[in-house]
């Protein structure tokens, strides 16, 4: 079940969001990321938001499949940044060896917890034999609501490092450190890049 | 008067093989320490040097506002890459006489890391009771432990 208070708050600060995430280059995880990829690959793009990250793997050759629960979102990555975005919640991902890569950047902690090894099944069943997984989440235990009225799910290195491999991933890479979010609070993150 | 500090250490079992990376960041006034930051990562296939280039570079980046800082490394690839080499490099369009540059694409990224910030690079040696180079090796293997076998 999709949080509606997460994806209402999303297309409240659609704009301020945009603003936060926005960057003139890859940075070094989604770098990492397209050159993990095939050539003119196709990638997911799950949670894309204003669209910026998507833009970045056309640039780069890409074909993107960019989704988002937040039709601000959606509106934003069409309008901002030409990209063809729809609008999908993580259970309307489905399929069988479609993706090169599939690029979920702090998007599945909006998921519950129960439901996660549900997305990452689904997630490592539209990903190709020989696919990468790219994750990105916020460190901690337990669930909890941010200030601003956000849904999170949080994780310890352990307990995704075990989810991802119970989907039947392997961590190629792991990235820990902190950054502020759109609560301007600092917190702790973590980035697994997988082979499907 | 507040100075930063950043204290990185690239840890690598085999040589490919599995690596990990740590970095220390350290706000101080005089002998006060006002914040610290602990980052860390690892990788199932890479080399030292790497991880020692990628510790330099997530120091760096994890900083959102342009920043005075003093980067103290025990690698002199890092250390001497950055301060010297990479100047001529630089001026040959990313490429040196008789060969390519091994981890073009992480000094491009240090190279753009760096450029935001005002950095003082030291070396210092490793293993050789520094606290904070210690706890830089500690995060670094920390990060490589996911890895290994």
């Amino acid at each position: 079940m999709s949080d509606k208070e997460t994806i209402n708050v999303y297309d409240a600060q659609a704009a301020k969001y945009a603003k936060l995430v926005t960057h003139d280059a890859p940075d070094q995880d989604l770098q990492a990321f397209i050159d993990a990829l095939p050539s003119g690959g196709y990638a997911l793009d799950l949670g894309c938001g204003p669209g910026n990250s998507a833009a970045m793997m056309q640039a780069a050759g890409l074909r993107v499949d960019a989704t988002d629960a937040s039709i601000e979102m959606v509106r934003m990555a069409r309008d901002t940044f030409n990209v063809e975005a729809r609008q999908a919640t993580f259970e309307e991902i489905d399929g069988t060896d479609l993706y090169d890569g599939i690029w979920a950047n702090f998007s599945l902690l909006h998921a519950e917890k129960s439901d996660m090894p549900r997305h990452l099944k689904a997630l490592r069943q539209a990903l190709k034999p020989g696919g990468v997984f790219h994750i990105g989440t916020k460190l901690g235990e337990n669930s909890a609501r941010d200030t601003i009225g956000r849904f999170y799910s949080y994780y310890s290195e352990d307990e995704l490092t075990d989810l991802l491999m119970k989907a039947g991933f392997r961590p190629r890479s792991i990235r820990k450190g902190a950054e502020k979010g759109l609560d301007g609070k600092l917190a702790d993150f973590i980035i697994i890049l997988s082979d499907g | 008067m507040a100075e930063l500090f950043a204290y990185t250490d690239g840890a690598c079992s085999g040589n490919p093989g599995p690596g990990g990376w740590g970095a220390l960041l350290i706000a101080r006034d005089g002998q006060t320490v006002l914040k610290t930051r602990e980052l860390s990562g690892g990788e199932a296939n890479t080399t030292n040097n790497r991880m020692e280039l990628l510790a330099a570079i997530n120091a760096l980046e994890t900083l959102e506002k342009p920043s005075k800082l003093t980067l103290i490394t025990d690698s002199v690839y890092v250390k001497d890459g950055i301060t010297k080499w990479i100047h001529g490099w630089k001026a040959k369009g990313w490429k040196k006489k008789g060969g390519e540059i091994k981890n073009i694409d992480l000094w491009k990224q240090l190279d753009a890391a760096q450029s935001r910030h005002s950095v003082t690079w030291e070396w210092v040696k490793g293993h050789a009771g520094h606290p904070e180079n210690e706890k830089a090796d500690e995060l670094a293997r920390a990060g490589m432990a996911p890895f290994k076998p």
